[in-house]
């Protein structure tokens, strides 16, 4: 029997060598074992041995089918046994019997041999203790549980304890999803049942009694970070619906343009503080409404309008020359804190020509406005401050207009 | 949402008492700016301290206004290039992981916009650099109603002082 007799050689290498693990060629010999193994095989009988805690020893397994007849199960068997001394020799490089394991399994698929798949990937599985991997190997079961082979369940003996790491587990799972997936409806039921058909036969120690695990629900896994991610996920939620209420026109449901709204709210909420806090300046002081002709550098160019009229009040004489002379001062030395200083009390500067539109249009509009026209001041009338002062009523509702800088 | 009533009048009294302390202390006359940031840090030291230090953003508010002394003339300039290092340095034990993604998803896309949002929010805020984007957004809630709270409270100040010196003819 040809394959026999490869086989054995590649034992005796394996046997000698135990150290050396040449994968490859091993691979090769065992693809072609199984291609053989696949085609030589009946349809397997129920299995008659003991296979529970069976002990990743490097005790030849194939001398103990001797005492079962099966003959022509030798072939699986010896199989098991190379693979278990692959298990036996490999235990570093676990890829190279996750390899040979893969290799196996997708030829298996490929046959169709379900029951076969089943009962190999269920006990792959059973040996992980990924949750991913629960749910698909319940998934592969639910073809046909009950059909456990007595090769299979030898070669799964062996694979069991090449199957410590849980990272194997999940790269396998990655290969096997694809053929069968299916989303399981009862994970531990089908547990259950594989339990009972392959008498757990798990040489490790890992739970192989159905773990009592949260079930997922449809399309979310379980394992503790994504709950924990999930949670977080949760409350951000709800907060933001909080700051909807707070922010006007929250009526958006992206996350991204509620961000820019809060963004854009803030950032006026900020600039109203500052500017508030300009204007308070000159609320203790008696802001006056301004009006002074300042002495021009530039052409009429700057006009920054500042809306903020909480700083109206009626002027004294006193305060209006302070404040002529104090810009005309500013003005000279700086113009941005000439700026910002008649910013500071509501005032605004523009060219006398806008001045002027502008009185004569609020005059009709607001006839109880009293717009201030410049007046000589203490320089060439190049331009003229001026400002609009609402009625001391409507300084409740100001800061609108608010000029963003 | 808290008691705002309370939370306003707790806040307009602390904001007395630091503007009062600002005109007993400095006998000069401040100049333009300095008055207004004299305010403006006094009624945010006011509004942080309401919060009672539970917050981050007050906690940090407080931390760069006490880093820069009570004094504003003069060390401002210090302060804001101490604050900048600051958030420089900061910005730099976080560095921005620009990944260049070949393929753009829509996910990708829509996540890419959202960090840069919080980014900006974060930037915002104060103390919000090194914040953990799940306190973020209670940051940005308790922030909002707060500085809401102080325009309020400011304002009526401001209205109040202009009746006072011009009382309806």
């Amino acid at each position: 029997m040809q394959p026999c007799s490869r086989e054995m050689q590649s034992l005796n290498s394996l046997f000698n060598n135990q150290q050396q693990i040449q994968m490859d060629p091993a691979t090769s010999q065992e693809d072609d074992f199984i291609k053989q193994m696949l085609s030589t095989i009946p349809p397997p009988p129920p299995p008659s041995w003991n296979l529970d805690h069976t002990p990743p020893n490097p005790k030849p397994y194939w001398l103990d089918n001797d005492n079962v007849a099966f003959p022509n199960y030798d072939d699986p068997s010896t199989l098991a046994s190379k693979f278990r001394n692959h298990q036996i020799t490999a235990t570093s490089s676990s890829k190279a019997a996750a390899a040979a394991l893969l290799l196996q399994q997708q030829l298996l698929m490929t046959r169709g041999l379900s029951g076969a798949d089943s009962a190999i990937l269920h006990h792959m599985f059973d040996s992980s203790q990924n949750d991913v991997v629960d749910a698909s190997s319940s998934s592969f079961k639910s073809p046909n549980p009950s059909s456990a082979d007595g090769s299979v369940q030898a070669l799964y003996d062996g694979f069991t304890g090449s199957l410590q790491g849980a990272a194997l587990a999940s790269n396998q799972t990655h290969h096997f999803q694809h053929p069968q997936v299916q989303t399981s409806s009862n994970p531990n039921q089908m547990q259950g049942q594989g339990q009972g058909t392959s008498q757990g036969g798990n040489p490790n120690p890992n739970p192989g009694q159905p773990k009592q695990r949260v079930r997922a629900r449809r399309g979310q896994a379980t394992d503790p970070h994504s709950i924990a991610e999930r949670l977080r996920r949760e409350r951000i939620a709800e907060r933001m619906k909080a700051l909807q209420e707070l922010v006007p026109n929250a009526n958006k449901t992206d996350k991204a343009s509620m961000l820019d709204e809060i963004i854009d709210y803030v950032k006026f909420l900020q600039l109203q503080v500052k500017v508030l806090s300009m204007s308070r300046l000159g609320g203790a002081a008696a802001v006056a409404p301004l009006v002074a002709d300042i002495n021009s550098e530039g052409g009429g160019d700057c006009v920054q309008t500042n809306g903020n009229q909480t700083a109206g009040a009626s002027s004294s004489n006193d305060s209006l020359t302070m404040t002529e002379q104090q810009v005309a001062k500013l003005m000279e030395e700086d113009m941005g804190s000439a700026m910002q200083y008649l910013q500071g009390k509501g005032l605004c500067l523009m060219p006398i020509s806008l001045a002027t539109a502008i009185s004569t249009a609020t005059a009709t509009c607001h006839p109880r406005n009293p717009i201030m026209n410049p007046t000589d001041g203490p320089s060439s009338p190049g331009m003229s401050v001026l400002t609009v002062q609402s009625a001391n009523g409507d300084a409740v509702k100001d800061a609108t207009s608010v000029s963003k800088p | 949402m808290r008691n705002q009533r309370s939370v306003k009048q707790e806040f307009l009294r602390k904001w007395i008492t630091g503007l009062r302390r600002y005109s007993c202390d400095e006998k000069k006359n401040m100049s333009f700016l300095e008055r207004k940031k004299a305010i403006k840090l006094s009624a945010d030291i006011a509004m942080a301290s309401t919060r009672d230090k539970t917050t981050r953003w007050s906690q940090a508010l407080i931390a760069n206004a006490s880093s820069s002394g009570d004094t504003l003339t003069g060390s401002s300039k210090n302060n804001s290039s101490r604050s900048r290092k600051k958030m420089l340095m900061m910005r730099r034990r976080r560095p921005k992981v620009k990944s260049a993604k070949k393929e753009m998803s829509a996910s990708c896309i829509a996540k890419r916009l959202a960090e840069k949002r919080t980014r900006k929010l974060k930037n915002l805020l104060p103390g919000g650099e090194s914040i953990d984007e799940g306190c973020l957004v209670e940051e940005t809630l308790d922030y909002i109603e707060s500085l809401r709270a102080q325009i309020e409270v400011m304002r009526y100040l401001v209205t109040a002082s202009q009746l006072i010196i011009n009382p309806y003819p």
